[in-house]
């Protein structure tokens, strides 16, 4: 498995070479030779400078000689192999990499030495992930590249430099089939595995691409939208530099598109190829501008690359390997778009000859590489991401946010300018962390050198490659964040809907071909996003049986969750456009704070890696707790399409959330991967609740407000909303008590953008942090002009009556009621808990204003509520003791693991009554003909009518022998003896 | 966020930590803020847990063996915001209702508060009233008498304040730890861990705190 895997990820850089499809394109990358990845550069601009920048970055890792071709192209290979991470982290990361080669860590997804490092993670990895997506993890496992990358990297180095065809066939026989398939698919085209289907689809069609998008989740995203553009023409080649500049990770794949591109972009590729370089660098800065958000024109960018940090550091842990194989078919097509975007800010750059000009277009480019991402990918990967991503997305979001509450004290100082990028450090680990830093700073140096003239550009370029080797994890979460923030960029479209236009323009001004990729590529976005909500729907509903869906889905939801961090420092970075030395300013402060955090993270990684196993095995079908899992899933979204309380059915989420964490917090399966010295029982508690969040919640907080906004609708609590919103705008800060100064605009649209990130935030817990933010934002704003004055809730709830009738009331009602009854009930909330009160009672007062002014009270059950919701919230932490695997059995029909259903019994249920509901659910035309066993050591112990399950269960559980059992629902033998109770046991 | 159960965990040795939820009532301006403010401030800052601002404050009061937290509840005070009061209540172990003595129709108020406290709040709550800006003793309009009168009344702590000079603001504090029922059913989640200790007996004990100044 390692071996293909390794082989999938090289392949996947023939993919970015399929990606041309025209034969020109593979005529061009033929004769790049080891130039080859250069000549992706040249593609865009034309000019080998940009490639040869890049090969620089994996060569020094490898060999230090960026002038080895076949070295160059094994680096690239070897960090196709790990590719799902290093595209990823490709723009930050190749700075990064140059800086931290030092670190170990760094170079385990670049260099081949890396890939060696990795390969014990990958390996490690893809053994949890295979079960549901055997072939997507294959892939992932990319890190086996480590191992055979030098071989298949020469191989391959060989291949792309001589031909796209030669890079297929070395690709496709390094790797495994399915990768060479993709690559063959952009010439012969046919695989079998689902990411060559979803590479030769998106080259050929829009439709496959969405498939690969679901599978590929985070890295999918970029991918897909390459893909469109690259399928469609040869224009896209442009759009993988930029993706390379802004994409460490996807550079590697955005060479081989570019040089397959190359032939139609030749003439923009040439003039551009010094841009080209300073767009890389300016990716590159970008990237590590992640922390100064004002570099980037529009707010969106930045917090893409913030999220993209976050969203990388969580999915290393849980889902690099994952994303590793299916990005690296994938990647290449996400790059593609993202190329487009450097494209076009490159060609303005060229056209733009002034220094000055040059400088702008550097910081443009940035932006505009991340406002590609969003325009260009995110129109289409948003609608298609955002579904799959929330599932796969969401264990690496828990990741980041544990990292971002251990780190949250340091960056809210931060918070208000770049509060996401410090998180996104601190999420990368301090690894990526002393890489950001580097990063920045040769972000920073890019830009000077930009500033100076192409020649700087190329030393850049040369450090960059250099650099680019040691960042794996980041790459993959960068790749996420891009994912998100372009998904972040479609939900939030005033901040990003002003950088796609005018990105557009400029491709359409220099050039015509990148416009026509970036439609392109638009609409196969849209068309993928359709095809990744399906994925997304499916993977819901039956991860196991779609693996690569269930992969690509994680991925998403990792990239969800970081696009909501970045959401909220997007604004500030895009209504600021500072200076370089400012932007170095901050670089350097979130540098600081990002190697804290990375010190950190580093004893936070065992806390992680516990939450990603039990992520894991929420995800094993092979599991009992996996099954009880998706069964609730399945349960949950039954139960709430009947509900008409919102409050009963969260409560039932809560509730089914509350006994799975009981289950698994005494279940042998915990056991076995928890060291009890290591962990109280409180730790364990709060890990088994992220872990939850990530593959419960994360999952079902699409349908969860679809289905809240259903009932708010047919109970008029939107139009009450909505209406009285608009009499609370037009009401004077006199009448509604305002006595201190209230937010400005440009605090204003700190706190919109705080709640947008809590809104896109699946965890009950993280939303409530950005709550605070928001509250802490109001607060600030009334200390102006009244500095070291404490206001009161005198002062406070009337301005935060002001504050909310400016913002989305409908998504902050949503919010409050999932944070107020999804909170982990044993929690103390303390502060939480009184401005999620206040807020509750603002947006009540809100939606009763007219009623009030005239009763001045609120109804009796608005009254109540608060009160209730404490009652539930102390009586639920009782019940939680009580409540445990207790109440549930999960029974499998005739045979295991055909037809599993989970029971919710009674300690007092009878077999009688279990064998009603299964003859029920299990749909049985004879009932009286079935019995209920217990399966234990290969023995079947049939049950009598009067036994009580759960109490067997319990004796079962409670067997110093660790017994496996299963209960089954099967045909009954006459001659079975029937057990009231396992007394032999 | 900031409290999270852990942080309640029994502390070393036989210190035990309450939590309680304490309200604070009265009309606008009255000073509710400020006298927390003086209480908060005035304690060491180890007791002290960093907010956000300052509508929700949390401090502890050390009691002998026991430290005492408070999370403190601001409410808004003006009368079009008296809906939302019971959001707050509910669920508190105690109140504070301040009044402002220079100002009788606060007065007014505070015994509104108190009637729809022993009405609707959980029936153990512990009320304290406080006199405030007991500094402004010239233009006092509400009697010291009359107020204690009621207070007694009702079954009330009372105590004029001063949040300016900080008279008498930590003794309310400390007075109503005092009352606060430490191993009581009231406080479930906290039940198990205030099990067995009861420092209702121990008023002077308590007084001699490490917190009291």
């Amino acid at each position: 498995m390692s071996r293909e895997d390794i082989l999938q990820s090289p392949l996947r850089l023939p993919h970015v070479i399929s990606k041309a499809r025209t034969l020109k394109d593979l005529e061009t990358l033929s004769n790049l030779g080891s130039g080859f990845w250069d000549s992706s550069i040249r593609d865009k601009r034309g000019s080998l400078i940009s490639h040869a920048g890049k090969l620089p970055s994996c060569g020094p890792l490898r060999s230090g000689d960026p002038a080895d071709v076949q070295s160059d192209c094994a680096c690239e290979i070897e960090l196709l192999a790990g590719s799902g991470r290093l595209w990823f982290v490709n723009p930050i990361f190749i700075e990064q990499c140059g800086n931290a080669q030092t670190d170990d860590e760094i170079p385990l997804t670049n260099c081949v030495a890396k890939a060696d490092v990795q390969l014990p993670k990958v390996v490690y990895r893809r053994p949890p992930p295979p079960p549901p997506p055997l072939f997507h993890k294959p892939p992932l496992p990319s890190v086996p590249p480590s191992a055979p990358p030098p071989d298949y990297i020469h191989s391959h180095s060989h291949s792309p430099t001589l031909s796209s065809p030669k890079l297929v066939s070395s690709t496709s026989c390094s790797s495994e089939p399915s990768l060479i398939s993709p690559h063959t698919d952009s010439l012969p085209s046919s695989n079998e595995v689902p990411l060559h289907e979803s590479v030769s689809q998106r080259s050929a069609n829009n439709l496959p691409s969405d498939e690969l998008l679901t599978l590929n989740s985070a890295s999918e995203t970029s991918r897909a939208d390459v893909a469109p553009s690259s399928p469609p023409s040869s224009s896209p080649s442009v759009e993988p530099l930029t993706l390379c500049g802004s994409d460490d990770p996807s550079s590697a794949d955005a060479k081989p598109l570019e040089s397959e591109f190359s032939p139609t972009s030749t003439p923009n590729s040439e003039t551009s190829s010094p841009e080209c370089k300073t767009d890389l660098c300016p990716s590159l800065s970008a990237a590590s501008t992640l922390n100064q958000p004002e570099n980037s024109a529009k707010v969106s960018p930045n917090i893409e690359r913030t999220s993209n940090i976050e969203g990388s550091s969580n999915i290393e842990e849980l889902s690099i390997i994952e994303e590793s194989s299916n990005f690296t078919g994938f990647s290449n097509i996400g790059e593609s778009p993202n190329i487009e975007g450097s494209l076009v800010t490159e060609d303005h750059s060229i056209k733009k000859p002034s220094a000055e000009m040059r400088i702008s277009n550097s910081e443009e480019k940035k932006e505009t590489s991340e406002n590609d991402v969003h325009s260009g990918v995110s129109p289409i990967r948003t609608p298609v991401r955002a579904p799959p991503a929330v599932p796969k997305r969401r264990p690496s979001g828990k990741v980041p946010e544990n990292v971002s509450n251990v780190l949250s004290v340091k960056l809210d100082p931060q918070d208000k300018t770049s509060l996401s990028s410090p998180k996104s450090s601190s999420m990368a680990k301090v690894k990526p962390l002393v890489k950001h830093t580097e990063s920045h700073q040769e972000s920073n140096e890019e830009l000077q050198q930009k500033t100076v003239g192409s020649p700087g550009d190329q030393q850049k370029e040369s450090e960059d490659k250099k650099k680019t080797p040691p960042v794996p994890p980041p790459r993959v979460k960068k790749l996420s964040s891009k994912y998100n923030s372009t998904k972040a960029s479609q939900q939030k479209p005033d901040p990003k809907s002003p950088s796609e236009p005018k990105q557009s323009p400029r491709t359409e001004i220099h050039n015509n071909v990148g416009s026509v990729k970036i439609r392109d590529k638009k609409e196969r976005s849209k068309s993928l996003a359709s095809q990744e909500k399906k994925g997304s729907d499916s993977s819901l509903n039956s991860p196991t049986s779609e693996p690569n869906t269930p992969s690509s889905n994680p991925e998403l939801d990792s990239n969800s969750t970081s696009s909501a961090d970045e959401d909220s420092e997007r604004p500030t970075g895009a209504s600021l456009k500072k200076s370089h030395s400012f932007m170095l300013d901050r670089a350097k402060n979130r540098l600081s704070i990002v190697a804290i955090t990375n010190v950190f993270s580093a004893f936070m990684s065992a806390d992680r890696k516990l939450q990603k196993r039990i992520t894991e095995l929420a995800h094993d079908k092979d599991s009992y707790f996996g099954n009880l899992v998706q069964d609730y899933k399945a349960y949950s979204l039954e139960m709430m399409a009947k509900q008409s309380s919102s409050t009963e059915m969260l409560q039932e989420i809560r509730l089914m959330m509350t006994q799975l964490k009981s289950y698994l917090v005494q279940s042998t399966e915990l056991k076995s991967m928890v060291d009890y010295n290591l962990y109280t029982d409180d730790k364990i508690d709060a890990i088994v609740e992220a872990a939850l969040c990530k593959c419960v919640l994360k999952p079902l907080k699409s349908p969860i407000e679809c289905y809240l906004r259903e009932i708010h609708n047919k109970d008029g609590s939107m139009r009450l909303l909505t209406e009285n919103q608009l009499v609370i705008q037009d009401t004077t800060t006199t009448e509604l008590g305002v006595t201190t100064s209230v937010p400005d605009s440009s605090v204003m649209e700190k706190i919109i953008q705080k709640f947008v990130t809590m809104h896109k935030t699946y965890s009950p817990e993280k939303k409530i942090t950005y709550l605070l933010k928001a509250c802490k934002l109001i607060y600030d704003s009334m200390a102006t002009g009244n500095p070291g004055k404490h206001h009161g809730a005198d002062d406070f709830l009337p301005v935060l009556m002001y504050v909310l009738a400016r913002c989305d009331l409908v998504a902050l009602l949503l919010d409050v009621e999932y944070m107020m009854e999804l909170m982990d009930p044993s929690l103390q909330l303390g502060e939480g808990s009184y401005y999620l009160t206040t807020t509750y009672g603002a947006l009540e007062h809100i939606k009763n204003y007219d009623k009030i002014t005239v009763t001045r009270q609120l109804s009796l059950e608005v009254q109540d509520s608060i009160h209730r919701w404490e009652r539930r919230r102390t009586l639920n932490k009782a019940k939680l003791s009580r409540s445990s695997i207790q109440d549930f059995i999960t029974i499998s029909f005739e045979e295991l693991e055909v037809s599993t259903r989970t029971l919710a019994t009674k300690s007092e249920t009878r077999v009688a009554q279990v064998l009603q509901q299964c003859a029920e659910k299990f749909e049985v035309s004879d009932p009286q003909k079935y019995g209920l066993y217990v399966l234990i050591n290969e023995q079947y112990y049939r049950l009598a009518d009067d036994a009580l399950p759960q109490q067997v269960k319990a004796r079962l559980l409670k067997n110093e022998q660790k017994l496996v059992f299963h209960f089954l629902y099967k045909m009954a033998d006459e001659q079975d003896v029937l057990m009231k109770d396992l007394d032999f046991l | 966020m900031a409290s999270r159960g852990s942080t309640r965990a029994n502390g070393v040795g036989q210190t035990k930590i309450c939590q309680f939820k304490l309200v604070l009532l009265g009309d606008m301006a009255v000073g509710k803020s400020s006298l927390v403010l003086r209480f908060v401030k005035g304690q060491f800052d180890e007791f002290q847990e960093t907010t956000i601002g300052a509508a929700f404050l949390a401090q502890s009061v050390c009691l002998d063996d026991t430290t005492v937290k408070f999370e403190i509840w601001d409410t808004a005070g003006q009368e079009r915001y008296h809906s939302l009061a019971p959001m707050y209540y509910r669920g508190a172990q105690a109140a504070i209702v301040v009044f402002d003595i220079t100002k009788p129709e606060t007065f007014d108020r505070a015994k509104a508060w108190v009637k729809e406290l022993q009405r609707q709040a959980s029936p153990n709550i512990v009320i304290a009233l406080a006199g405030n800006k007991s500094d402004l003793a010239e233009k006092r309009m509400v009697e010291f008498e009359e107020a204690q009168a009621y207070a007694e009344d009702t079954s009330l702590l009372f105590m004029e304040t001063s949040a300016k000079t900080a008279m008498n603001v930590n003794e309310l504090f400390l007075a109503i730890a005092k009352k606060m029922p430490k191993s009581d059913a009231q406080n479930p989640t906290h039940a198990a861990r205030n099990r067995g200790v009861n420092l209702q007996g121990s008023d002077q004990q308590s007084r001699s705190g490490c917190c009291s100044n």
